[in-house]
């Protein structure tokens, strides 16, 4: 995407100062979107970035600079002030590029730019009728599409040139309940590392049904109880709580900082012996995969914790080194504007073999969370929380009647020793994770399984 | 910004979109530039050094607004985005004709830059970074990381549209973060405190730290309480964080949607006779202060909710044009890429009159909620309901007895505004603008051990 001789130039002043790696991430990324309100669309838009981020290591520090002038002068300027910021050190040099190819497992068949918006509505459209048509409570419905092409290189001082393109198609039906008082949602949005065909297969009828199902069954509902509970979550986008009472503690960047409670802890004993855990970025076809990540390392699939016992970090290059760990291909960045870190790309809690059956009805009194909705936790405490946007009692082993607006609150090294039943049925879901290097595509995933017991935050 | 290359461009693209067919377009251009500097253990960690430009574009078509962007602003893609456009603006089945906007009415001056923070060196904002980490570590030794951050950033807005209009703004501040974790062995807490102005005077690095080291030092003797229901204290900061998150219903355009409660609500009671709220773009020093919003219509203050009485929710142009009323300046994009939607400018609850020891007094036993988190997931923008992880104080006999973890506090937005009891005067604003004093609420469900 920009002449080599350009990017020698760009990460050999830097190096020639004294850093001991640049590295060059360019990115061209065409960006189209549709929205419908009732079936009627109200928001369409398409646009392309692009720009360039220059990565400079010098010692412990970072330097990191951006731009979207790719005029040569520019980006050489770019360099000379990264250049300066560098001390002067020993001088080095930089090696030639040697192009590395990788085959890519996904198979994008429609890249979905190159398809009309018409034609996506009218899906849309009947998602939107099919929601409108499940029950007369609903009053409103929202459908929408977005998708990307995403072409990057990578160019660094040690030799490495790569490309890769990254093509992710995802659509969302939120179907809301309810009259002017009082208002209940039904949101799922599934997405895959993929072209249109993905949305042109999906039952999207069926899925924004099941949207306005959620909403007019907590409609219904009374207030969750609050206090300590057994809890048992759904398979599927209950994987967040993974995500966030573990997941965002395993990434290298907290261990080498040691703001994370699971630093140091390699090879021990952190969750129950029904636990182990999976990050894995080679899954073809998943929302969260890529062939490469955002510093050129292949992805792989990376086991976290065996039968309970801490195996192993999410790790790039950089904070790896710091820990003498290997790059796990789990560098990843929002975009060109931002600094790559550790981060997650499909996790899951692998399957168990307690029957689904068994662990409702091993519950006498406790919380059934069928669907999740989003989470956030403080990796220094590991104190984290989410919501349930779809939640049952479970009364007498059974599941009885819908409440609302639970929230789950806990430390992560606690949740993860009172994970006491598993079943074998895993599923998996995607969603969008924020952190530090921005907000990037993500699966979640998980058996149904069964918590002995957590702090439940409703109203009752 | 090089106004000659986006004039040109400019030019360009309405000359090529009039051509395709649009009978009105218009330019949205910004261009950002910061800096930044990080420190961990006395070296830089982290120094930022970034440019960013890009185009919104949105031509009129039978009525239709058409919205497309580029971050690459060359020929090849002012065609891509008319095509794209012209495509976004068919497939569109609006209630309500877009219009483009001029007018011959004055805009307002508001204090938006300040030349002094052009001229800080790096060096300058590398040493307040480094004096944070200082004096955090030397501040206790239960201080076991720390983290900071000094940043400045200048950003300038161009719009231009073919009925005439055209606008420049430009506006910076000076940044400061600390973060830092205590630990006593056993248990590990954050806290961290923020720094934002146009006058790099105000800053004074050992409050920060202080206020950053102490919230985490507390906090490490919290545990959770028993369950109840009743009243708490909201402190200023926390309740900034829900307001935020519930803003969105005072938009006319949601509520117009049937996604707001507070729709045709205007003139009656929402809020206990204590509420009075402000959106103030003018406002000296505020975060988001501006002259004009997105659509080019020039700013003034609005009184949001008066004694209680909800007096008017916040209108961009087409949302105003289908109420039958004018636009309350508050049509902004989010950024060049994404159309013109709804959001307030410095929006914040008055201050009422008392001290915090006399609202603490005023609520004798109780729990002060001093954090939350979780907004994202935790709070239903539509329902109005809210569960959130929190942290913060018991309070006995109008004192602080000892500081809580571990619990979430549950309510629905909509019946707390409505439950405020008594008002504080220390009313602050969090970076994002919104602001509230400290108070009481009634009715609130706090879930513990």
């Amino acid at each position: 995407m920009i002449d080599k001789k350009l990017a020698q130039e760009i990460l050999a002043l830097p190096i020639k100062a004294g850093a001991d790696f640049s590295e060059i991430f360019i990115e061209r990324r065409k960006f189209s979107s549709l929205s419908l309100r009732n079936g009627k669309a109200y928001s369409a838009n398409s646009g392309v970035d692009m720009g360039l981020g220059l990565r400079v290591i010098c010692g412990d520090r970072i330097l990191y600079s951006y731009t979207n002038d790719m005029s040569p002068s520019a980006l050489t300027g770019l360099s000379k002030d990264a250049a300066e910021a560098v001390a002067l050190k020993e001088k080095s040099h930089i090696k030639d590029f040697t192009q590395k190819k990788y085959e890519s497992v996904h198979n994008v068949l429609i890249p979905p730019l190159s398809v009309s918006k018409s034609v996506i509505f009218d899906k849309l459209r009947s998602g939107a009728e099919a929601a409108l048509g499940y029950s007369s409570l609903i009053s409103e419905v929202m459908t929408s599409f977005s998708a990307y092409e995403q072409e990057i290189g990578i160019y660094n001082s040690e030799g490495l040139f790569t490309e890769d393109k990254r093509v992710r198609t995802r659509v969302s039906v939120n179907s809301v309940a309810g009259d002017d008082n009082e208002k209940q949602t039904g949101y799922l949005a599934p997405g895959a590392f993929a072209g249109y065909e993905f949305f042109e297969n999906l039952d999207f009828d069926s899925l924004a049904a099941d949207s306005a199902r959620s909403a007019v069954t907590m409609l219904g509902a009374g207030p969750a109880p609050s206090g300590r509970f057994p809890v048992v979550i759904e398979n599927g986008f209950g994987g967040v709580l993974f995500h966030e009472a573990c997941g965002h503690g395993l990434e290298a960047i907290y261990i080498a900082k040691n703001t994370s409670a699971f630093a140091g802890r390699l090879g021990e004993k952190i969750a129950s012996d029904k636990v182990t855990a999976i990050d894995d970025g080679t899954v073809p076809g998943s929302w969260g995969s890529l062939d490469i990540d955002d510093e050129g390392t292949p992805t792989t699939k990376n086991l976290l914790i065996e039968n309970g016992v801490l195996k192993n970090y999410m790790c790039d290059n950089f904070y790896g080194k710091k820990l003498g760990l290997s790059s796990t291909g789990a560098c990843r960045r929002q975009s060109y504007k931002f600094i790559p870190i550790p981060r997650m790309t499909n996790t899951y809690i692998a399957a168990g073999t307690d029957k689904r059956e068994d662990i409702i009805s091993s519950v006498e009194l406790g919380i059934y969370c069928k669907n999740m909705g989003g989470g956030s936790v403080n990796t220094a405490t590991s104190e984290f929380n989410f919501a349930v946007n779809e939640a049952y009692m479970i009364r007498n082993g059974k599941i009885a009647e819908p409440v609302r607006g639970a929230s789950l609150i806990g430390r992560g090294s606690e949740i993860l020793k009172n994970i006491e039943m598993v079943s074998p049925d895993r599923a998996s879901a995607c969603g969008m994770c924020g952190a530090a290097s921005g907000s990037i595509p993500v699966t979640v995933g998980q058996p149904v399984i069964k918590v002995s017991e957590m702090t439940v935050g409703g109203r009752a | 910004m090089d106004m000659k290359y986006i004039k040109e461009f400019k030019e360009m693209l309405f000359e090529k979109a009039l051509r395709k067919g649009f009978s009105d377009c218009e330019i949205y251009c910004e261009r950002q530039k910061s800096f930044s500097v990080s420190i961990f253990r006395g070296e830089i960690e982290k120094f930022r050094n970034d440019i960013s430009m890009g185009v919104g574009f949105r031509g009129i078509k039978d009525g239709k607004p058409g919205y497309a962007y580029t971050e690459d602003i060359s020929p090849e893609s002012a065609d891509f985005i008319i095509d794209k456009a012209y495509e976004n603006s068919s497939i569109l089945d609006p209630d309500e004709e877009e219009r483009l906007f001029v007018t011959d009415k004055p805009y307002p001056e508001v204090e938006t830059y300040s030349e002094a923070i052009e001229s800080l060196s790096n060096e300058y904002k590398t040493d307040i970074a480094k004096e944070l980490e200082k004096k955090a570590y030397e501040y206790s030794e239960k201080i076991e990381t720390v983290n900071t951050t000094a940043a400045s950033g200048v950003s300038e807005t161009y719009i231009a549209n073919t009925k005439g209009m055209e606008l420049y703004k430009i506006s910076n501040s000076l940044m400061a973060h600390i973060n830092v974790v205590a630990s006593d062995g056993e248990r590990k807490k954050t806290g961290s405190e923020i720094f934002i102005s146009l006058d790099p005077g105000e800053l004074d690095t050992d409050k920060l730290v202080s206020a950053a080291c102490d919230k985490a030092i507390t906090a490490l003797k919290a545990s959770p309480t028993e369950s109840l229901r009743g009243r708490v204290i909201f402190k200023n900061e926390a309740f900034c964080s829900i307001l935020e998150a519930f803003v969105q219903n005072f938009y006319a355009e949601l509520a117009q949607k049937g996604l707001s409660l507070l729709k045709g609500r205007e003139g009656t009671k929402i809020a206990s006779e204590l509420i009075t709220v402000t959106d103030d773009p003018l406002m000296k020093g505020g975060y988001l202060s501006a002259p004009f919003d997105s659509e080019g219509v020039p700013s003034s203050v609005k009184t949001i909710i008066e004694k209680g009485v909800l007096k008017t929710l916040l209108y961009n142009l087409k949302s105003a044009e289908k109420d039958g009323r004018e636009s309350t300046a508050n049509g902004f994009r989010s950024s060049f890429k994404s159309p013109v939607s709804t959001y307030p400018t410095n929006f914040y609850i008055n201050k009422g009159e008392l001290s915090f020891e006399e609202l603490l007094k005023e609520l004798d036993t109780g729990i002060i909620i001093t954090d939350v988190s979780g907004l994202h997931a935790g709070a239903n923008p539509i329902s109005g309901d809210f569960s959130l992880l929190s942290e913060g104080f018991l309070a006995e006999g109008g004192k602080i007895v000892r500081p809580v973890d571990g619990i979430t506090c549950a309510g629905n937005f909509f019946e707390l505004l409505k439950n405020i009891t008594a008002l504080s005067e220390d009313l602050k604003f969090s970076p994002s603008g919104i602001g509230s004093p400290s108070f009481i609420a009634d009715g609130i469900t706090v879930s513990g051990k």
